[in-house]
């Protein structure tokens, strides 16, 4: 017997064991078809019971895709399917907390159906780690259940347009004319969680149908959404979890896996055993996709795999994602060390440890986790010499990552990775009590957080600076030092003692101090706003918040002003601006200043305006010589240069303009404590 | 009608009038005369204000004549966009016209055109690698003329296609010579001492000293004739005095004293590398210091003007030397 | 009509209170034909502003206080466009260079090119140039410094540039040699309590000396802090009273405190919390360097004067440091740290000595 006999010999043997497996019958002829095609694509899954994943969730996906049967196919709903599907409860898909991924809870809400007879949840997202075989399951089921497919995957273009467009073609319109089965459409996102956040915005809009054009016909979402993603708790799909149906795969098992990978073996006239196949499963992390990769490269080199084979291999190794909770537990504590000296528990090889395993995780989000936590672990250390050096080398790390980043040079960049072992070195303890409120480790927030407190306060300085008028400008131009110097005693002087009455009966002192406070506020531009408080009172908070910028916990708060006195300037304040817009639009002066604004309130209030023309604030406004940039009639601009300017402030002043039709010589006298209501004289006679 | 900078009015116009570079002067009247148009390209590199750039365009409008100096020189310094694109566009557009080999007048010129670098220390080094493939390709036709302060900061494939010309800082008698001649040009009176003094804050630069006895004259208009300190003032040179005090104050050993010290000089608005460098020269000359306590106070002065560049807080640094003065001084 | 500090701010180089002689030469200058870029630089609160708008109101007249805002937008090579806010009135325009960021070189290229290169319509009533005001010279990049020097020279006729800066070190001495330097040094105390007095006097109201002179001393030579601290007194609590508590800016008494923890405990719990509070500081816009020379000072003041050289190094280190690196947080904290270190280490051996 030569050998290509004996080969096929083999060969029939091995297949005559597999038989079983429907799998190997439908690849019979495909076995012998051209070598380049790569054995992922030639040996994928065409049906729905060569999938590799678990079989409820496939199950659960399935009976989601059907419930659309009603609203897309008019078939009947299987009322009896539904008990089948109920008693294969599987004991692996044991889920966290959520209560969705429970079975029985799930069928129920699978089922629901909302008024037009779709299911309730019109999208599914189908996460899990890469190389499950996600894309591969949904397209099958997709296609078992009578659908055509269109796929969309991070390869496309996503920007919020396109987007739009395909959503709407293929979720409203039927099979385009050109496909003979017209089969309805089921669109797949691929990769979902690399999507752009305003993206999956539209999705989510379309889907809950939030949109806000008239024709609602045109705009429900008629066909199934499947959405495939990694990283569940990605923040871009934070929206999305709420409103869809979350199936999460976990991983193959071992043993299916290296069945089947056997089988690929025995087809395409390779040795192997099963031990070695599971070996492939572990060191693959059971990625499908990964392990009958390595195979195929394997395949080219020799035609016998045993364990030991795999067990040298250098390839096909995953990243071992271990979480950043887990990475800390091994630097910070260290394991009891017996008495029987245990070679992977030294130093040396701890260390190493941790430097591999840091390796592969999220190293931005450990070292900051390191640093925010390792205050709160009970380590000795006399005189803090071990934080004096931890700290030397975070500063010293920060360093040559500013050096990188400047430069995009990274010869400098190995050099953080030590930091995790130094960590270890000098903070491990035996002593595995974490000081924090909770007992655990705390997840890196501090410095989002005060990132975010910084883009606020920089925000408040910014509006602060940008509405100031433009003679305080000048001598008040810097962000900084406004901060250190003015803002804090500004908020002092606009908050003088004052009775809490109303204006009119203040004393003329009062009414001087009064009047300047006004004018202080006017050049700043700040305002008091009303606003409703948690507890439903309501509270006037300056605007722009520049009293934010002055609070410090632990410190004694300044006395503030009351409801009623800050309402009175509030008041003044609106009252003064309309007179000074009124003022420029009468010519006297050419004075107007910048921003009128005029938030939400209706224009009509103002028409309560005082008697009493208020000249003192006629003198300090001239100073405020303010010119609009629309007058620009009567100046020579020499500068001759293009400026945008912002077009809503002209609006702002034009319908102020518009609506301040009164003119001079009809006077309109508040009456306080003024009701709707008519006196008559009444005896007491009439009512009895 | 405004008033020129006394450093343009002042200007040398030919090479002839360019003091002090003999080298540099001989090689380019040699060039000037012969016409045959041996124009190397030029690397000029030195200290700022000993006349790079007076040089170059006094050759250009000695070869060109006025007229066509327009057309034939192209200047970039690094208030123009010097960018990888520009040296692409600009320069190579610039490059492929071919010039003549005449002037106006009837006289012959050199067929070719210069392209003027200034500052090209700052610019990046891509840009200048995108400028040496130019050089070579447009050479027949385009001379380019580099002027730097440090020669490291230019790449090595540039250096190596150019000529390089080291302009050397000016002696004290020839800025002497040159103020005495501009001072009488303009009817300032100044003695000796005055001019002296100048060229003691200038350091080599005949541009910081002519701006800085331009400076002085204005300030002192009618009152006539300028003192000394006013050039000092001018220049921000401390006093003699006030750094006598300074080291008086650390050698009382009282830490409060050097801190407010240090806080009234922060107050009085003084550049501390000024300080710093000020410091230093009067500390080589004390004799109580020994050598062993000098080299560790200057090691931190070389610290602290190191730091003072990088960016850091001139309180922390000043009040740092002075404390480690202090305590040598003990 | 506004605040004191602003309304009683000299117009005119006539009125002003301290530094005569500069004022002297400053009007000269102005009178003189050619008005040359001038660099004024000093402490903050000393009075660089007021001097240059006064030196403007002498060269153009009172026009000069018309002001108004405007919005101008450039576009850098990456086709990102930045809005810069700038403040002009019909002869002068005043831009703040560290608005722009990272793209300031761009802002001095394309907006001086463009007011240098407009000249002035009517030359025989005015002034043949018009002035542009750069303000916090010391925060712009060395490749806008730069740009600057070239467009200095080149448009000389056109416009003049007034540059506002706190300190000379950070700006190129190409840039400083183009221009003529004008030093403006903090008030004295006692200047600053004239001009309170001064002040209260013009506002009718009565100001005692003891009062002043506190006033003045707890502000740090800076004017304008003394006028905002007596106005906010005068808010407070009128008529005054000789002990009347002048108040600081919270973020001082904040910084105070974290000082006072840092000295009364050192303990892992105590690092702790001082990150949190330096965390508070840091988001509320106080810049790290100041919170170092302040955190500094009042160390100094609490420990022990055979530590202060010590502390004083490392606090130079640390902040040096700081300017290279990206997260301030790090430095700060180990700034902390190590003072608690040697601090506890020196209580140690006192008491050790002592035993």
């Amino acid at each position: 017997m030569n050998d290509e006999n004996y080969d096929l010999m083999k060969q029939r043997k091995a297949i005559e064991e597999l038989k079983q497996d429907d799998y190997v019958d439908n690849l019979m002829e495909k076995a012998h078809s051209t070598e380049s095609e790569l054995w992922v694509e030639k040996f994928k899954p065409r049906d729905f019971f060569e999938l590799l994943s678990d079989d409820s969730t496939n199950r659960l996906i399935l009976t989601w895709i059907k419930s659309w049967d009603y609203s897309v196919f008019g078939k009947e709903l299987d009322v009896e399917n539904r008990g089948v599907m109920k008693e294969t409860t599987n004991i692996n898909s044991k889920k966290r907390k959520r209560p969705m991924n429970l079975h029985a809870e799930v069928e129920e809400k699978l089922l629901e159906l909302d008024e037009m007879n779709r299911p309730k949840t019109k999208v599914c997202l189908i996460s899990g780690p890469p190389g499950l075989g996600k894309t591969t399951l949904a397209n099958i089921i997709a296609r078992r259940a009578g659908y055509n497919i269109i796929e969309m995957n991070a390869s496309d273009d996503r920007s919020v347009d396109m987007f739009k467009t395909y959503l709407e073609s293929v979720t409203q319109m039927r099979g385009s004319v050109n496909d003979v089965n017209m089969k309805p459409n089921c669109l797949i996102i691929d990769e979902i969680d690399g999507a752009p956040q305003n993206s999956i915005q539209i999705l989510i809009d379309h889907v809950t149908e939030n949109n806000k054009t008239k024709n609602k016909k045109t705009n429900h979402c008629l066909r199934p959404i499947i959405c495939i993603c990694n990283d569940l708790y990605a923040p871009s799909l934070k929206n999305l979890r709420q409103i869809a149906m979350v199936f999460q795969c976990q991983g193959i098992s071992t043993h299916r896996l290296a069945e089947r990978l056997r089988n690929i073996c025995a087809i395409t006239n390779i040795e192997s055993d099963i031990d070695a196949m599971i070996a492939l499963c572990d060191k693959t992390n059971n990625d499908i996709r990964s392990s009958v990769n390595t195979l195929q490269f394997l395949s080219k080199r020799t035609n016998r795999i045993t364990s030991k084979v795999i067990n040298e291999l250098n390839i096909g190794q995953k990243d071992m994602e271990k979480g950043i909770f887990l990475i800390m537990a091994e630097v910070f504590f260290k394991k009891y060390e017996k008495k029987e000296q245990n070679h992977k528990n030294d130093g040396n090889s701890r260390f190493n440890a941790i430097l591999t395993m840091s390796q592969n995780c999220d190293f931005d989000r450990l070292i900051q986790a390191l640093y925010e936590n390792f205050l709160f672990i009970r380590f000795r250390d006399s005189n803090f010499e071990n934080i004096v050096k931890a700290n030397d080398w975070m500063m010293t790390c920060d360093r040559f990552n500013k050096i990188t980043r400047d430069n995009q040079d990274y010869s400098l960049f190995r050099y953080q990775r030590y930091i995790p072992g130094l960590y270890h070195t000098l903070f491990s303890t035996t002593n595995q009590q974490i000081h924090t409120q909770n007992k655990r480790f705390k997840y890196p927030h501090q410095q989002y957080e005060y990132s975010m407190k910084l883009n606020r306060s920089n925000k408040i300085t910014n509006t602060y600076l940008t509405e100031m008028s433009p003679s305080a400008r000048v001598f008040h131009n810097s962000g900084v030092y406004s901060v250190i110097d003015l803002v804090p005693y500004l908020c002092q002087i606009i908050q003088p003692t004052m009775r809490a009455v109303s204006v009119q009966l203040l004393s003329k002192s009062e009414k001087e101090r009064f009047d300047s406070l006004i004018n202080t506020m006017l050049l700043f531009n700040l305002t008091y706003r009303q606003e409703k408080g948690t507890d439903g009172q309501f509270t006037f908070v300056l605007e722009p918040s520049i009293d934010e910028l002055i609070k410090f916990s632990g410190l004694k708060q300044h006395k503030q002003l009351s409801y009623i006195v800050k309402q009175q300037i509030a008041r003044e304040l609106l009252i003064s601006k309309v007179k000074i817009a009124d003022k420029s639009k009468n010519g006297n002066h050419s004075a107007s200043i910048e921003s009128l604004t005029n938030k939400n309130k209706p224009v009509s209030n103002f028409f309560n305006l005082k008697q009493k023309e208020a000249p003192k604030l006629d003198k300090p406004i001239e100073q405020v010589k303010v010119v609009k940039k629309e007058s620009g009639g009567g100046l020579h601009n020499f500068f001759e240069r293009t400026s945008t300017e912002k077009k809503a402030k002209t609006s702002v002043n034009d319908q102020k303009e518009k609506s301040l039709k009164y003119n001079e010589g009809v006077y309109m006298k508040y009456k306080e404590g003024f009701i709707n209501a008519v006196r008559y004289n009444i005896k007491i006679n009439q009512l009895l | 009608m405004s008033t020129l900078p006394w450093i343009e009015k002042y200007r040398p116009k030919t090479v002839d009038d360019i003091s002090y570079q003999d080298e540099i002067v001989a090689v380019l009247k040699k060039i000037i005369s012969n016409d045959t148009g041996e124009f190397p390209n030029f690397l000029f590199y030195g200290p700022p204000g000993t006349g790079k750039t007076s040089t170059i365009l006094a050759a250009a409008r000695e070869l060109f004549g006025p007229e066509l100096m327009k057309s034939r020189v192209l200047e970039l310094n690094s208030s123009d966009e010097r960018g990888i694109n520009v040296i692409r566009e600009k320069v190579k557009t610039f490059a492929q016209f071919t010039p003549s080999g005449h002037r106006s007048d009837g006289k012959s010129c050199p067929p070719f055109k210069i392209v003027i670098l200034d500052e090209a220390d700052s610019m990046t080094s891509s840009a200048q690698a995108a400028l040496r493939r130019t050089m070579e390709k447009e050479s027949k036709t385009t001379r380019f003329c580099l002027i730097c302060n440090y020669i490291s900061r230019i790449i090595e494939p540039i250096t190596s296609r150019c000529s390089k010309f080291r302009f050397k800082p000016l002696s004290k008698d020839i800025l002497i010579q040159r103020l005495s001649f501009i001072a009488e040009k303009e009817n300032i009176a100044c003695d000796r001492d005055t001019l002296v003094t100048l060229v003691n804050c200038s350091e080599g630069d005949l541009r910081k000293a002519i701006t800085y006895l331009q400076c002085a004259s204005r300030l002192k208009l009618e009152s006539g004739c300028i003192k000394s300190s006013d050039v000092l003032e001018i220049a921000g040179i401390l006093k003699d005095d006030v750094i006598e005090k300074i080291l008086d104050t650390c050698s009382t050993g009282s830490f409060e004293k050097v801190e407010q010290c240090v806080q009234n000089l922060i107050f009085d608005g003084f550049s501390c590398n000024q300080i710093v460098t000020q410091l230093h020269d009067v500390l080589i000359e004390r004799h109580d210091l020994n050598d062993a306590k000098k080299a560790i106070i200057f090691e931190k002065i070389a610290c602290v003007d190191n730091d003072l560049i990088e960016g850091a807080d001139e309180y922390l640094q000043l009040l740092d030397l002075l404390v480690l003065i202090m305590k040598q001084m003990k | 009509m506004s605040l004191w500090c602003d309304k009683h701010r000299p117009k005119t180089l006539n009125t002003l209170d301290y530094h005569k002689e500069q004022a002297d030469q400053l009007k000269k200058l102005v009178h003189s034909e050619d008005f040359p870029h001038l660099l004024v630089y000093g402490p903050n609160g000393a009075g660089k502003k007021t001097r240059i708008m006064c030196s403007l109101k002498e060269l153009y007249g009172p026009g000069v206080e018309k002001l108004r805002i405007e919005r101008q937008q450039f576009e850098t090579p990456s086709k990102k466009t930045i809005e810069m806010t700038t403040l002009a009135s019909n002869y002068h325009i005043e831009i703040n260079a560290s608005d722009a960021g990272i793209y300031d070189r761009i802002v001095i290229q394309e907006m001086i090119k463009t007011i240098a290169q407009t000249n002035q319509l009517d030359a025989q009533t005015q002034k043949s140039f018009k002035v542009i005001v750069l303000t916090e010279v010391d925060k712009l990049t060395k490749d806008a410094q730069h740009a600057l020097r070239r467009t200095m020279e080149k448009y000389m006729n056109s416009c003049r540039l007034i540059l506002c800066c706190n300190s000379t070190s950070r700006v190129i001495p190409a840039v400083r040699s183009r221009c003529l330097s004008l030093r403006v040094p903090a008030p004295t105390a006692d200047q600053i309590a004239m001009i309170l007095k001064q002040t209260c006097k013009t506002e009718g109201l009565n100001l005692p000396q003891e009062l002043a002179n506190k006033i003045a001393l707890k502000s740090n030579r800076n004017l304008r802090r003394a006028l905002l601290m007596c106005e906010t007194a005068y808010v407070a609590h009128y008529p005054f009273t000789n002990d009347q508590e002048i108040s600081e800016p919270d973020w001082e008494l904040f910084l105070r405190e974290t000082a006072r923890q840092i000295v009364q405990q050192q303990s892992v719990d105590r690092i702790v919390q001082i990150r949190d509070r330096l965390y508070e500081l840091l988001c509320h816009c106080i810049p790290a360097d100041i919170i170092f020379k302040g955190l500094l000072k009042e160390l100094l003041t609490i420990c022990d004067g055979q530590l202060k050289p010590q502390i004083v190094e490392i606090a130079a280190d640390m902040e040096h440091k700081m300017n290279l690196g990206d997260k301030q947080i790090f430095y700060l904290e180990a700034f902390v740290v190590k003072f608690m270190s040697i601090y506890k280490k020196h209580l140690e051996f006192s008491l050790a000595g002592c035993i």
